[in-house]
């Protein structure tokens, strides 16, 4: 099972590394310092599961997950997070595990567990639906990978048969 | 404010706002004395001689109570108010006793002749008992109410003490157990630094503390800090003018550091650089906490309620000689914190009342 580790915390992720090294049939395949660098790295490493840091700068992990729904092959959610006031809105976003920092290895092995049981279906399933909180970016697909668009950048929207295209400052996509 | 003052129950007798009462009162009873019917004619020189003896009696009450009052307080307060009550009882009897024997002894005839004269002293005494058990009553109830204000509001204060975010203690947690595989002498000083950070905040070192101890527990966050944030976090101190020996009562600085960490440079994706500074200015202190901040603050729960809190805390510590200014700036924020020269009087009266 390949599992891309996601925390803005260099310390965080180290351990979590460790964690997984310990854990039979799991293996790290990459490792994402921000919900935008997830979002890049993710199309290509193709994880089976990511571990998600909540609190993160820019975008949180909350919707690094509605946009992970996006992909093809969604990845299953599994958030960390330091102290579980996010908890309902982690369901909100259809993740499968909800698990607390410090990590327990044992707690770790069952969401990895889980995740292996139900794979991302549930996320795809979520459809980059959620809460309506506030959004910071467009997510769109171009040739398989996906695209992040500031919100800010975005000059307008516009339908184009099955598509929305999104006119922005560098280009459209 | 010393421990002793805290238990009083029996109002200050010789503060000003008691003795107006007291005159108020002493006053209106003159006035009803004159006015009353069966008063031999409402003259106002007869206003005048009644109200300077129940003035003066008033008077001579209250300095004999404010003088006793130290032995009364240390009784229960139902027997110290019967005892101040009958205090008062003899008081006015010898007083009224006094005033008679010279009444007559001048021939002037104001406390009355015959029957009246007879009458004059337990007239007095019934009198007394009656207006003072009032009086009494009025000044307890309101000494009372004063000492819950007091209370609640010191309990406000501790309840502010200790306010730890605990995201920050499963954050230091979290990087202790990383490094404790890979740096344990790291996760050694980190868990130190947090012991020390959360004794404060439980309350063990008390109410007081120095600036030099604070400042270490400022060091002693930040450390913590860079650990989890890495080169995200860069400092720049410039504290050495501070007095280290300054009496402050601790965890009045460190949660305005952990604030400008919280919404200014964690949620910054490149980090910043926090400043310290610290000044002598013309009539006190200057320290000063300057972080880089998002444009749009991200995180909930707002900066202002931690710096409302500082900021109750340091107006119940040093009243209006010190003050907190927030200047939100363009991409900045900084706080100013302003102290006196030196510390209240009040901190060395109530260190000496503790280690009595």
């Amino acid at each position: 099972m390949k599992v891309l580790v996601v925390d803005d915390e260099p310390l965080a992720r180290e351990r979590l590394v460790a964690l997984i090294g310990e854990i039979d049939g799991a293996a790290v395949v990459g490792q994402a310092g921000s919900g935008a660098a997830l979002l890049e790295a993710a199309p290509a490493l193709r994880p089976d599961v990511v571990l998600l840091d909540i609190r993160m700068p820019v975008m949180d992990g909350l919707e690094a997950a509605r946009h992970l729904a996006a992909l093809e092959t969604p990845p299953a959610v599994v958030f960390c997070t330091a102290y579980d006031e996010h908890a309902l809105a982690a369901f909100d976003v259809h993740a499968i595990d909800y698990i607390v920092k410090p990590v327990r290895a044992e707690r770790l092995r069952q969401a990895l567990e889980r995740a292996r049981r139900y794979g991302g279906e549930q996320l795809r399933r979520a459809g980059g639906s959620g809460p309506d909180r506030q959004r910071t970016h467009l997510c769109a697909r171009v040739r398989g990978s996906l695209v992040l668009v500031p919100i800010g950048e975005v000059a307008y929207l516009q339908a184009e048969d099955k598509y929305v295209v999104i006119h922005h400052a560098r280009a459209r996509s | 404010m010393s421990d002793a003052d805290d238990h009083r129950w029996l109002p200050p007798f010789c503060s000003l706002p008691t003795l107006f009462a007291v005159m108020l009162v002493a006053e209106l009873v003159a006035l009803i004395v004159v006015l009353a019917p069966g008063a031999d004619g409402a003259t106002l020189m007869r206003l005048g001689i009644v109200s300077v003896y129940l003035q003066w009696l008033g008077l001579l009450n209250a300095v004999v109570l404010c003088s006793l009052r130290g032995a009364l307080d240390r009784l229960t307060p139902r027997s110290g108010l019967l005892i101040a009550w009958l205090v008062m009882i003899g008081v006015t009897t010898l007083a009224a006793l006094l005033i008679q024997t010279m009444d007559r002894a001048l021939g002037l005839g104001l406390t009355g002749s015959g029957v009246a004269a007879a009458r004059f002293v337990p007239a007095n005494a019934v009198l007394c008992a009656l207006i003072g058990a009032a009086l009494l009553r009025y000044l307890f109830v309101i000494e009372r109410w004063r000492e819950r204000v007091r209370a609640a509001s010191k309990a406000q204060v501790d309840a502010l003490q200790a306010r730890i975010r605990p995201h920050f203690l499963f954050n230091s947690m979290n990087t202790i157990a990383s490094l404790i595989r890979t740096r344990p002498a790291d996760a050694e000083r980190a868990v130190e630094d947090l012991s020390d950070l959360f004794r404060a905040a439980l309350g063990a070192n008390g109410a007081h503390g120095t600036l030099g101890e604070e400042l270490e527990r400022v060091d002693h966050y930040l450390r913590i800090e860079s650990l989890r944030l890495g080169p995200r976090l860069a400092i720049r101190r410039d504290l050495d003018a501070l007095p280290r020996d300054f009496a402050l009562p601790p965890l009045l600085l460190q949660p305005l550091v952990e604030n400008a960490i919280y919404h200014g440079i964690e949620p910054l994706p490149d980090g910043g650089t926090l400043d310290l500074t610290g000044r002598r200015l013309d009539d006190g202190w200057e320290i000063a906490i300057g972080n880089p901040c998002p444009a749009r603050p991200v995180r909930r729960g707002g900066n202002g309620h931690a710096i409302d809190n500082i900021r109750a805390r340091i107006g119940y510590h040093f009243g209006d000689r010190a003050a907190l200014i927030a200047e939100p700036g363009d991409g900045r924020f900084r706080v100013i914190v302003r102290l006196p020269l030196e510390p209240p009087d009040g901190h060395a009266r109530a260190m000496s009342a503790r280690a009595r």
